[in-house]
């Protein structure tokens, strides 16, 4: 008898209509399209307007995601995001009754940027116990409305946006099979990345806290190392769990942080960066939304194809990380609407963006 | 230039795109145009390729090639 898995059926992803470009944060902030593409690799991002919430970007994300999959109908809605509707409830119930999925099992995952990995493993962890057969997995952030209106290198880094998939029970053998995973954490390390005042240890104090600390707050350089060494130890263990060499993975589709972070991630597994799929330079760092709406590119662009060793990896606040590797399967994915597909070579290779700047 | 002193300038070369003739002892990282993101990519490289971890601030802009070279002496490497 073959092992139960979870397959990969559907993906989709959504990003709101309000374009910022690199000038038009420019004309705002101490900083220049130059220092921006240089130090990131972006170039715009998106962004919600007044109204505009998360669950309206998972339920479009979701909506297009169960179109790609066939289905209307799945047993599991997990939505990860650290920028939920409200602080209280869970904003995935209101997204699963919204795409008329029902009194299904929705619960929201908070793991910052490797939020959608973590989402992944428990809903696939579900589908291979049999406690459910189908399930929807968003990542979906409005990160844009917890920015320090004032802090030109965050509002440069993030963009709002949403990406899904859907999953079903499988065999282990079948294209899209999900085939091994790693999470970890360290919270010891909890302050890099953080929203400091507006949670109950704050509150708890019943004092108002000054105005920036109510805003997310990040310390680059070692949120830099971490997330290169993290990533890549994390797909390693991956890799060798499924049982293919570093060199047998033939896409990486790491979190959208910064160009300069996913290139010193190929740089550190020994992989070509041809090999990375990169969307950053068109929607920024989109939080949980980054791996889905890469997958997306990956699938529109061609630069992702079915029988690809796919490995995804994440790291976020908390800190967290983690890495799933599946075979790629076929898949019927729209595009982002208003979005250009990527350049070819998605940016210049070999060399970090500093040096081919010059 | 020592042994280590022009290992490390090697890496600079290959790896983060500094022209060659620019590299003494000597010069300093903001000499060399890296920014604070490439002084991480630059500990990043060391560690993988050297085998040492340096503290995450241990280079500045001014830091020279030549400290650097005894930072990373004084955390074991043999090089």
């Amino acid at each position: 008898m073959t092992a139960r898995a979870a397959v990969l059926s559907g993906l989709g992803g959504w990003v709101p209509p309000r374009l910022v470009t690199n000038d038009q944060l420019a004309e705002k902030l101490d900083t220049t399209d130059e220092w921006i593409r240089v130090r990131t690799g972006i170039r715009q991002r998106f962004v919600v307007d007044a109204g505009m919430a998360t669950s309206d970007m998972a339920v479009e994300a979701g909506r297009r995601a169960l179109r790609s999959a066939g289905e209307s109908r799945v047993d599991l809605v997990v939505l990860a995001t650290s920028t939920p509707d409200h602080p209280c409830p869970a904003t995935a119930p209101e997204v699963a009754s919204r795409l008329g999925l029902g009194e299904v099992p929705a619960f929201d995952i908070a793991a910052v940027c490797s939020g959608f990995v973590y989402a992944l493993a428990i809903s696939v962890a579900m589908i291979e116990c049999g406690s459910a057969d189908t399930a929807l997995v968003i990542g979906a952030d409005s990160f844009s409305t917890i920015l320090n209106p004032r802090d030109r290198t965050t509002r440069a880094i993030f963009g709002d946006g949403a990406g899904a998939v859907v999953l079903r029970a499988g065999e282990a053998e079948e294209r899209g099979a999900f085939l091994g995973f790693d999470l970890g954490s360290d919270g010891s390390q909890a302050d890099l990345i953080t929203v400091p005042a507006g949670g109950s240890e704050q509150r708890s104090m019943g004092l108002v806290a000054p105005e920036d600390d109510y805003y997310f707050a990040m310390q680059g350089r070692p949120v830099f190392r971490n997330a290169v060494v993290r990533m890549s130890e994390s797909a390693r263990k991956v890799a060798e769990r499924v049982g293919w060499s570093v060199g047998e993975i033939d896409r990486v589709i790491a979190h959208q942080a910064n160009v300069r972070i996913l290139h010193a991630v190929a740089l550190e597994l020994g992989i070509p960066v041809e090999r990375l799929v990169v969307n950053l330079d068109r929607v920024a760092n989109t939080v949980a939304a980054s791996i889905p709406l890469a997958l997306v590119d990956g699938v529109v662009s061609g630069h992702l194809q079915p029988d690809d060793h796919v490995m995804l990896c994440g790291f976020g606040g908390g800190l967290t990380w983690g890495a799933a590797g599946l075979t790629f399967p076929s898949l019927s994915v729209e595009p982002l609407p208003g979005l250009p597909l990527p350049t070819r070579p998605p940016l210049p290779a070999a060399l970090p963006v500093h040096a081919a700047a010059r | 230039m020592n042994t280590l002193e022009g290992t490390l300038a090697d890496l600079l070369v290959s790896r983060l795109g500094v022209v060659a003739e620019d590299v003494t002892p000597d010069s300093t990282y903001e000499q060399l145009m890296l920014d604070s993101l490439g002084l991480i990519e630059f500990l990043l490289i060391i560690r993988k390729e050297i085998g040492v971890s340096l503290d995450d601030d241990a280079l500045q802009i001014r830091t020279t090639l030549a400290e650097t070279a005894r930072l990373v002496e004084a955390k074991g490497s043999r090089v």
